[in-house]
């Protein structure tokens, strides 16, 4: 069990480099997809004890990230009809490096901090693995242009979050985790939406270039 | 001369024999998935075959190096092939530190290969030599990295202990093993041209890197670099499959059919990646690369972490 | 039973409206609720008795959430009463290709952001409150595209994944100070919590990084600088009640997700997390007070006037006035919905934000001209405003230069502020009529600016008595 659990913490590793090195939109949907997949599977291996709560939790978790949400972001990405990241601010092959970075940083830091007295018996792993995702999803929300690719950075980052909940043992009562999980569903639901609009109102995607709204505008000019 | 020295040299010897059957097995397989008959198995045989008694036609051009590159080629792919273990035998050549020679001397194979075809003074050559250096520049950085994760994994420093760990049983460690092989794979694509990374199939003079430099050579200098890069393709195939089987587990007739079986089923893998997948462009093969250094670099710390985590 | 009331009628009202038939009927619908809502708000402190769901978690009204709702409810229903005319008025003017949002919809949004405000003070655990501001921030998205224009479209796709991302870094600073108790599984809820922070069961490092990421998480969702990039966007783009009510009450549930997390910080941590409260509360001061004076929009100017308050906020909790803290946010919350209002009524008659090409506010539109620059007086701490005596106390406690620095950047912010007064009001070269579809909208804001003078003059006159 131990070395099924160590091989699905490696992939999020693995899906975290992936996706830094992906230009393709559809890889980096089917990479969030993985990852939520993993996480459906993940707290029931992890743990050890079980209770009534884990299943449940693990099916709805499976269900929203694993297929709800990369669905919607699937049909959202066919919507605004973009299919590759052109253009990124950080190359890839520095994004590849950069990753490698976060990685030695968050394993040095949760080295640091030792880990929670609570933890899942693979903490020393599991921690620095969610350290690692929300330091890459915030990493493509800031190196990635286009709309789309921050909402999958943003679907990262949040599965970062879900796995140190699971590896840290810490859960909240089912309701909160419920609740949790619906806030996101409608967030990437309304970004879904939102997306669309900015690509017929723009007819393009690329947030960069959303900046009409700005302190000083060049012009001189205020909006009326 | 002991048993495993004898054991070993006749699986060199098979290599030998059986490396140009990989190209071979390679086009089988894409020729499966296109629906087409395809090349036998054996063909790379006979064009060896039919080269050998063929003359070779020099550039008027080109210096000493063009003549010079094929045997240098040849005759150090053949001493790393020694250096390789056979399953878990051991190379009788094995010293501490030969994992280094070990790539160096392919590296020499490069070097050479690269001048030859700078040697000629073509442009298309010239531009085949600039990218494969590139590439291999980026290869080498994750292939160190590999033999830093070996070289902790097993605490030794020759290509042979490294590949049959005996101490800790790779299969035990499975996770940071796996990322390890992930990552040789995509050196294997690399270092041996093969599909996201360059098509061997292409003669398209802008896009062909390997191709590209050995378009002056012919008769048995061809034959020559041909036989070296199917031997090359076999060595990181073996490289993978010793690092996968078990050692001790198997009778010795096992653990050799095991080996010689894991790099025929290699080849058949890389056939169907090259059937799944179209040559990359230029500028995504940088990040694959840089990918192929993460990962062992992330195995380490896998591996160093569950260590500590065991306890 | 009233804590179940009070978070389903906003709901209930909220599906009413959105399946009403006319613009009418749901505008009757949203003055309903808002002041139903504004009875149970009363009723809560007296009888609201807590409301369980499943065993470990609850709902109840508790001191330090009492002015946030106080603030909700009034400042929600003083913008309904406004937006009953005012929808009326902006559709003739504004909207007549109807290109903006329907009515309905538009108040089933703002009905639904209602109940999760609520939500969020009611919440008595960590996991509750993270839920419920994460879903004031989809509440609110919305409403800041009603236009539907290119520019609202913009700020709400800003608005949407700033305060996200800083949303989900609370989660994580919330499953980090989870992590860092050195019991059990225990629950978040807020008593336990301080409870274990007296007895110093925390593992301190863990505690102080989720510590770190609540406060950048409901601090951005505050705005304070630099976080606050999403606020002069959002609130320049969306309609006046919404930017009304994002200004006042929104900002008030996330300080007062940072207060819950301050709370529960133990005593050994207090000085040095105290630090991070100080640095970003003077750094907001500092940025606002540089972006006021060189604004030209007169909307953006009050989102960076909301900065600023933020910032005193921050800085009245660090130096642990929480009374004046509470007095600050609920006339910060009414002047600046007034204000918000008002710009909402000037860019009416005027159809722009710019400061420069407002001219001759008085001949226009002179009641709303006046209480513009009544609130804009009071907003920069003038006597009797209640935010001078606020103000005064804090200045007065934290040391001679720390307290100069203050009013130096007090002073900067009124010289901006009193810049775009007196251009605004100077007249015009054209003469012009009283608008006075325009002038009719004057009446809310007015009560909230006469409310907030009567509070200040009471104020003072406890201050004299005493």
């Amino acid at each position: 069990m131990t070395q099924f659990n160590e091989l699905l913490l490696a992939l999020f590793f693995v899906s975290c480099l992936m996706m830094a090195v992906s230009c393709r939109l559809l890889h980096c949907i089917r990479l969030v997809a993985m990852q939520g997949i993993l996480l459906g599977i993940l707290p029931l291996t992890i743990s050890g004890t079980f209770s009534l709560e884990h299943p449940v939790m693990s099916a709805v978790n499976f269900l929203l990230k694993g297929i709800a949400l990369p669905a919607l972001l699937y049909m959202a990405m066919k919507k605004a009809d973009v299919k590759r990241e052109l253009e990124p601010v950080v190359g890839y092959s520095f994004s590849a490096a950069i990753i490698l970075i976060l990685t030695l940083f968050s394993f040095y830091i949760t080295n640091k901090m030792g880990t929670p007295v609570h933890s899942a018996p693979l903490a020393n792993i599991a921690i620095p693995a969610s350290f690692t995702m929300v330091m890459t999803g915030l990493f493509i929300i800031i190196a990635r242009k286009k709309a789309l690719t921050q909402v999958i950075g943003f679907l990262v980052f949040e599965n970062g979050i879900t796995l140190f909940g699971a590896a840290a043992m810490r859960e909240h009562p089912v309701i909160v985790e419920l609740g949790i999980l619906l806030d996101v569903l409608v967030l990437v639901f309304i970004m879904g939406i939102t997306v669309f609009q900015i690509s017929r109102a723009f007819s393009h995607v690329d947030a960069d270039r959303l900046n009409q709204l700005d302190d000083l505008p060049d012009n001189g000019e205020v909006r009326s | 001369m002991n048993i495993n020295t004898l054991t070993h040299l006749c699986c060199f010897v098979a290599a030998l024999f059986l490396a140009p059957l990989l190209p071979g097995i390679i086009n089988k397989v894409k020729a499966f998935f296109a629906g087409r008959q395809g090349p036998k198995v054996t063909q790379l045989y006979k064009d060896l075959g039919k080269l050998i008694r063929k003359e070779c036609v020099i550039s008027s051009t080109s210096g000493g190096i063009l003549k010079l590159a094929p045997s240098v080629i040849l005759v150090f792919t053949v001493l790393s092939a020694m250096l390789l273990p056979a399953g878990f035998f051991m190379s009788p050549l094995k010293f501490e530190g030969d994992a280094l020679l070990f790539f160096y001397l392919l590296g020499t194979c490069r070097i050479a290969m690269v001048l030859a075809a700078l040697d000629t003074g073509s442009s298309f050559e010239g531009m085949g030599a600039s990218r494969e250096v590139f590439f291999s520049a980026l290869a080498e950085a994750a292939v160190f990295a590999v033999l830093a994760f070996l070289a902790l994994f097993s605490g030794k420093l020759s290509l042979s202990h490294m590949l049959c760990i005996s101490g800790v049983d790779s299969w035990m460690d499975f996770t940071p093993v796996m990322l390890v092989i992930f990552s040789l794979f995509l050196i294997l694509l690399a270092e041996n041209c093969r599909v996201p990374f360059d098509d061997p199939e292409t003669h398209l003079e802008l896009t062909m890197i390997h191709e590209a430099m050995i378009l002056d050579y012919a008769g048995p200098d061809l034959a020559a670099i041909l036989y070296s890069s199917s031997l090359k393709l076999w060595i990181f195939a073996g490289l993978i499959t010793s690092l996968l089987i078990p050692p001790g587990v198997f009778p010795v007739w096992g653990e050799i059919l095991l080996s010689f079986g894991g790099i025929f089923l290699c080849a058949v893998i890389v056939g169907i990646v090259e059937s799944s997948m179209a040559r990359y462009r230029f500028l995504k093969v940088p990040p694959l690369l840089t990918a192929a250094l993460v990962l062992p670099v992330i195995a380490i710390l896998f591996y160093f972490f569950f260590q500590g985590g065991v306890q | 039973m009233i804590i179940a009331a009070i978070i389903i009628v906003p709901l209930l009202a909220a599906l009413a409206a959105y399946f009403s038939k006319s613009s009418r009927a749901s505008r009757y619908i949203l003055v309903t609720a808002a002041v139903i809502h504004t009875i149970l708000s009363a009723c809560l402190p007296a009888f609201g008795e807590p409301l369980h769901i499943f065993s470990n978690l609850e709902l109840y009204l508790d001191d330090t959430a009492l002015p946030v709702i106080a603030a909700t409810t009034l400042l929600f229903l003083l913008t309904s009463l406004y937006m009953f005319s005012w929808l009326k008025e902006d559709q003739a003017r504004e909207n007549p290709d109807k290109s903006s949002m329907k009515h309905s919809t538009f108040i089933a949004i703002m009905l639904v952001f209602l109940t999760t405000m609520t939500l969020t003070a009611l919440a008595q655990d960590l996991g509750t409150l993270w839920v419920a501001v994460e879903a004031t921030t989809l509440a609110s998205a919305p409403l800041i595209n009603y236009r539907r224009s290119k520019t609202s479209l913009e700020a709400m796709w800003k608005y949407l994944l700033i305060c996200s991302v800083g949303i989900g870094l609370a989660l994580f600073g919330t499953m980090l100070i989870a992590a860092s108790l050195n019991a059990a599984n225990l629950g978040l809820s807020y008593d336990i919590l301080s409870v274990v922070a007296r007895t110093a069961k925390y593992n301190m490092m863990w505690f102080k990084a989720g510590f770190v990421f609540c406060f950048a998480g409901y601090g951005l969702k505050m705005g304070l600088a630099p976080f606050h990039t999403w606020m002069p966007d959002a609130y320049s783009e969306a309609p006046a009640p919404a930017a009304a009510l994002i200004s006042g009450s929104l900002v008030n549930c996330s300080f007062l997700a940072v207060i819950r997390i301050w709370e529960i910080t133990p005593a050994s941590l207090k000085s040095s997390c105290g630090g991070y409260l100080k640095f970003f509360g003077f750094f907001s001061l500092i940025v606002a007070a540089f972006f006021i004076i060189r604004q030209k929009d007169f909307k953006r100017m009050l989102a960076y006037s909301s900065v600023e308050h933020m910032g005193l906020l921050i800085l009245l909790i660090a130096y642990n006035h929480h009374m004046m803290a509470r007095l600050h946010l609920i006339s910060h919350s009414l002047i600046k919905m007034a204000l918000f209002l008002l710009a909402g009524n000037i860019v009416m008659c005027y159809r722009t934000q710019s400061i420069a090409q407002v001219r001759g506010l008085f001949a226009r539109l002179p009641k709303n001209g006046a209480l513009w620059i009544g609130g804009l007086l009071l907003i920069c701490g003038t006597p009797p405003s209640p935010l001078f005596f606020t103000e005064w106390q804090l200045v007065t406690s934290m040391g001679i230069i720390p307290g100069t620095a203050i009013l130096l950047l007090l002073l900067i912010i009124f010289c901006g502020m009193g810049y775009c007064m007196l251009k605004m009001t100077e007249p015009a070269a054209e003469k012009s009529a009283v608008d006075e579809n325009v002038e009719k909208l004057h009446t809310v804001p007015g009560a909230a600016i006469t409310l907030l003078l009567m509070l200040g003059l009471a104020i003072g006159a406890m201050f004299l008595m005493r």
